[in-house]
């Protein structure tokens, strides 16, 4: 009895080892191969446990190690990792002393807290949604773990004497004596009943936690001693390098699921594009993003165009657009800026900050403690494109002085020094000479932009991931050699021919397109719709977009079905998790407390609806959960069910002892034999054998009647068959079958 | 018999106190840092706690318990007690029991590991009383802090029977009493001229080894004496003041001892055949024979406390009865100036002068 539950105690105690640790491969600080620890610690527990027990010189050693860890190793790993890491690998030495050692039962009780520890230090780094998998395996084997722990401690505890014994099911009446209990087949400890009743009470504490996460009143955080949010993300310079050459690999990934919740049917007309942010200066090959607004805003605060407000961001309204409402959940955010339409004019997020960035260019960061996906809501205000309209507005670009041409502030002034940075370039004369050919016939700057755009759809250039090695200038050899790029190269030529005839022009990063997804109205973006494009600057109007690139479907960017179906699942599942558990926020908060309950108790219903409608208690993807959470819970109770089931006992059911299976085993080889010599004897005794033999034997008729009485003797008998005797009566049956008995 | 339950009680165990407390401290976490995950760890950490609150309790209610124990023992002598516990749910087992009696509470005096649904479980747990008297028997207590340790449910099954202590009955030599001389002829077997063979009889210590049937006796494999003739009614009175003596030191191991004297004499002489009577100065036990007379007598013995110090002379009770044919009395006192003393009814005896075989 004891024994089962130490297995399973030992079994739980190592799964929640290995639980912690897979725990710490969710989050960016640790890999897999941190799993690989505990495996070979588990592997080397039941040495570690005999070398304790045998060996004083082997705890002396231990303890040394444990000092020198301690004392060398941890302040190391401090100062140059960090405290968190250097807790974490703290609790992971603390287990794997205690794995070593003999444990004791509060032993085991260090060792489930510090698995829990792991798991906690996962927790404050931000981890991926597959952690949502190691917290209900935690909690069955944790469930576990403490049963077993509980039913050893108690037994340990008690007098040997008076341990109870389960009566037979027909003798529940009256009762027994102990002898008479002892002689009988006791029924498992760890048996069917068990098996479900912890099972059940895990899941149900599993249903118990969700339910309790959902219903804690929130607070804000930081009330008790603060929260220092660190600052991510801004200004991170981002660069694009034109001469890399090569085969770009596309990747199916989902990047991001959008939703218009205020358009009908949740499906845009117009092409999309999702603008991410902008880069301003070409040197050499390169793009860079650098500020060219920065000086004005520090020279002129009190202008603000963009202001922000703890989680929402905002800034003042442009002309000719029009606004669409976008619910973004970005799965793997870009380092540089978060996509959505042009041009974002409020974005809210639900958990972190979200900031504009200080080039000023609409780029919009997130500034968070977190490094993964988030949830946002942003109101663009996409330009409604008058092109009439477009060609009034003048190219006296070279006129601008630096002051303030335009009755209303909708950014930045774009002054002089931005004028030079956002028109220099390095092209070669032939490229500035073809840009000037193009633009020529043409007098205002929209038109010219768009003569190059017809020009590159008009001519032989083809669009292709696979870009060839290029001498020199990678746009030179675009345009004159190679004629076949990526969106990169086009909208890249495109904003240096622009620049060379005097119109500012930068490019932009960002996605293009969106696979719709019928059932959950709602766009799916993937990495392989990364694309650049171009923005163009219009006086009086401001930046206008272009895209030069073909709009072809490469083959090289079909994904299968199955792929796709899998990609959009596991996407709905990053999204629960990011939006709905580590950024749930729609719970009853604290201060909501003391007006819910002034509510209640002065019946005014109105305030306690108000109250609870503020924010939704439970999400949308909740029923869908439960209802999974169900079916699996029903499956693995079945599971369980038919699996313990007890096995049918046979109706007869006789057990042989070695010798008596020895003996038979004999007499089979001995009929064997006979048969090969052609004396029939299927479906004999012992007795029938020798009697139809008779006669026939001759000089083995005694060895015949040697073995047969052995076999007689011993199968039914009960007289002991050695080793010895079986090999020399096997000597003796493969000796008979050199002569023939005559027939 | 079936005991009924009395009440329940759930106790916070250290673990769960400590358990409790981090539980605090992780919905405090999880306030301060904004950390949504953290309200996760909590959820789970209030979980168990919770359903540790419901389990221990639930494991409990669905017991029903039975309890067999003798009705009379003897002092010092360990009895056992059997327990049986039903598990009278269909579905859920009943595990991690531990079975204690309510007058040693913490201490583990059984344990069952785990009751399947429908099944019973027996368990004997062993007693012992260090003094005689009646006694009732302790309430069962079944705890458990099944699955998580940290709160413990305890359920108390309550019994109204009483075990009965007797005093302890000791092999004593009977030649004191046929020297302590007295009033009345001193019963004695015959030997030799009439010596018609009666009956045999298991030799008691104190026999006379001439009688012992050495051919009987080797075939049963038991010593049998030889009882030759029942020729007349021996009778032992026991006269024992048992009045309350304040003056006398250690009165009450006194009283136990006298208590002791008397029991293993009376019961010594009633195996070999003696009718034996008690007085005392609050009951008497009239004459009888044979081992249902020994049960009344330890009965006697058992629930005899002193009397008070007014009460009636137990020696005084006697002394009509000492004069009587084929009677005698024995004076037994837990006073020891009085040992050996004569007094009207006889010498009190001096316990000194028994020999215990």
């Amino acid at each position: 009895m004891l024994k089962s539950a130490d297995t399973v105690l030992r079994l739980s105690t190592g799964v929640l080892m290995l639980l912690g640790c897979i725990s710490l491969t969710t989050v960016n600080t640790f890999g897999m191969e941190i799993i690989i620890i505990p495996a070979v610690i588990l592997a080397c527990a039941p040495l570690g446990e005999r070398l304790d027990r045998k060996s004083p010189a082997y705890r002396k050693a231990t303890r040394l190690i444990t000092l020198f860890f301690t004392l060398g190793i941890l302040p190391l790993l401090w100062s140059r990792l960090g405290l968190l890491v250097a807790l974490t690998v703290l609790c992971i030495y603390i287990q794997a002393f205690l794995l070593l050692h003999v444990r004791r039962f509060r032993d085991y009780q260090y060792l489930f807290l510090m698995s829990f520890f792991l798991l906690v230090s996962a927790c404050a780094q931000n981890p991926e949604p597959s952690f949502g998998l190691v917290v209900p395996a935690f909690m069955m084997a944790i469930v576990w773990a403490f049963a077993m722990l509980q039913l050893l401690k108690d037994r340990a505890s008690a007098p040997e004497s008076a341990i109870a014994e389960i009566l037979p099911e027909e003798g529940q009446g009256r009762f027994m004596p102990s002898e008479s209990l002892a002689a009988m087949h006791q029924p498992a400890l760890i048996g069917r009943s068990m098996i479900l009743y912890l099972t059940g009470a895990a899941t149900a504490s599993i249903l118990l936690a969700l339910i309790l996460f959902v219903l804690t009143p929130r607070m804000e955080a930081g009330v008790l001693g603060g929260r220092n949010l660190e600052l991510r993300g801004s200004d991170v310079p981002s660069s694009l390098d034109l001469s890399a050459s090569g085969r770009i690999l596309s990747s199916p990934t989902p990047v991001m699921r959008v939703r218009f919740p205020e358009v009908q049917g949740g499906m845009m007309d117009d092409p999309l594009y999702w603008r991410v942010t902008a880069m301003n200066r070409y040197v050499g090959s390169r793009w860079e993003r650098v500020s060219i607004f920065e000086e004005e805003f520090r020279d002129q605060p009190s202008r603000t165009f963009f202001s922000s407000e703890g989680n929402n961001i905002t800034r003042s309204s442009r002309r000719n657009t029009r606004e669409v409402v976008q619910d973004v959940y970005l799965d793997d955010p870009p380092p540089f800026g978060i996509p959505c339409l042009p041009f974002p004019k409020t974005v809210s997020i639900r958990a972190g900050r979200v900031a504009w960035d200080s080039a000023g260019d609409y780029t919009v960061v997130i500034r968070s403690q977190r490094n993964s996906a988030v949830n946002y809501t942003v109101t663009s205000e996409v330009p409604i494109v008058d092109e009439d309209a477009l060609r009034q507005y003048p190219a006296r670009y070279a006129q601008l002085q630096g002051e303030r041409d335009f009755p209303f502030l909708y950014e930045r002034v774009i002054g002089r020094q931005a004028y030079a940075a956002l028109t220099q370039q390095v092209l070669s004369q032939r490229c500035q000479d073809l840009a000037v050919e193009i633009t020529q016939p043409f007098n205002n700057p929209y038109d010219k932009a768009q003569a190059i755009v017809d020009w590159f759809k008009s001519s032989d250039f083809v669009y292709t991931l696979n870009l060839p090695k290029v001498e020199g200038d990678p746009v030179d050899s675009f345009l004159f050699v190679t004629r076949a790029g990526h969106c990169e190269l086009y909208a890249s030529t495109m904003a240096l021919m622009l620049r060379s005839v005097g119109i500012p022009a930068r490019v932009v990063s960002g996605y293009r397109g969106g696979e719709w997804d019928a059932g959950d109205e709602s766009y799916i973006v993937r990495k392989n719709m990364a694309h650049l494009w171009v923005e163009v600057y219009f006086i009086g109007h401001g930046w206008v977009m272009f895209d030069p690139t073909p709009d072809v479907d490469m083959p090289e960017n079909e994904i299968s079905d199955l792929a796709r179906i899998i990609s959009r699942n596991i996407l709905d599942i990053k999204m629960f998790w990011f939006r709905d558990i580590v950024g749930y926020t729609g719970s009853i908060r604290l201060g909501d407390v003391r007006e819910l309950t002034l509510g209640l108790i002065g019946f005014d219903f109105e305030v306690v609806k108000q109250v609870l409608l503020t924010r939704p208690l439970l999400s949308d993807a909740l029923p869908r959960f439960v209802f999974w959470f169900i079916i699996l819970s029903t499956l693995l109770a079945l599971a369980i069910y038919v699996l313990t089931r007890p096995k049918a006992k046979p109706l007869v059911q006789i057990e042989f002892s070695s010798d008596q299976v020895g003996a038979t085993r004999l007499f089979w080889k001995l009929k064997r034999r006979l048969r090969k010599l052609g004396v029939e004897c299927a479906g004999m005794t012992a007795g029938e054998v020798y009697a139809s033999l008779e006669g026939d034997l001759g000089r083995h008729a005694m060895a015949v009647g040697q073995i047969l009485e052995a076999y007689r003797q011993t199968r039914f008998g009960g007289r002991p068959l050695d080793r010895r005797q079986y090999r020399k009566l096997k000597r003796m049956v493969r000796k008979i079958g050199r002569t023939e008995p005559s027939a | 018999m079936q005991l009924l339950p009395r009440f329940k009680v759930r106790r916070l165990d250290w673990g769960g106190a400590a358990y409790l407390v981090a539980v605090v401290a992780a919905l405090l976490a999880a306030w301060n840092s904004g950390v949504s995950l953290y309200y996760l760890l909590f959820g789970g950490m209030a979980s168990l706690f919770l359903l540790s609150f419901f389990m221990s309790k639930g494991a409990v209610k669905r017991l029903t318990l039975e309890r067999e124990a003798p009705y009379a023992v003897q002092r010092d002598e360990s009895f056992g007690i059997v327990v049986r516990i039903h598990n009278t749910s269909r579905m859920l087992p009943a595990a991690s029991l531990r079975i204690e009696l309510a007058d040693k509470p913490l201490t583990v005096a059984g344990f069952c590991g785990s009751i399947p649904p429908a099944r019973t479980a027996q368990l004997r747990l062993t007693r012992v009383y260090e003094r005689r008297g009646v006694y009732r028997l302790p309430d069962t207590v079944v705890a458990t802090s099944f699955p998580f340790g940290l709160i413990s449910a305890r359920r108390a099954f309550a019994d109204t029977r009483e075990v009965v202590v007797y005093p302890r009955v000791l092999s004593a030599r009977t030649s004191v009493i046929e020297q302590a001389g007295g009033v009345g002829e001193l019963p004695r077997v015959f030997q030799g001229g009439g010596d018609e063979f009666f009956s045999l009889r298991e030799y008691v210590p104190g026999d006379d080894p001439r009688q012992i049937a050495w051919r009987v006796s080797a075939r049963t494999q038991t010593l049998l004496v030889k009882e030759l003739e029942h020729q007349t009614t021996r009778r032992i009175v026991f006269a024992f003041d048992s009045r309350r003596a304040l003056h006398v030191d250690g009165f009450e191991e006194r009283f136990e001892d006298a208590i002791e004297l008397i029991a293993s004499l009376a019961v010594t002489l009633l195996n070999r055949q003696y009718a034996v009577s008690v007085v005392t100065a609050s009951l008497s036990l009239p004459e009888g024979e044979g081992k249902a007379h020994e049960l009344k007598l330890l009965e006697m013995l058992a629930r005899l406390e002193p009397a008070d110090e007014g009460a009636e002379d137990a020696f005084s009770r006697a002394l009509p009865l000492a004069g009587a044919r084929r009677v005698c009395v024995l004076l037994v006192s837990a006073n020891p100036a009085e040992w050996g003393l004569p007094q009207a009814a006889g010498r009190v005896l001096d316990p000194r002068e028994v020999i215990r075989a």
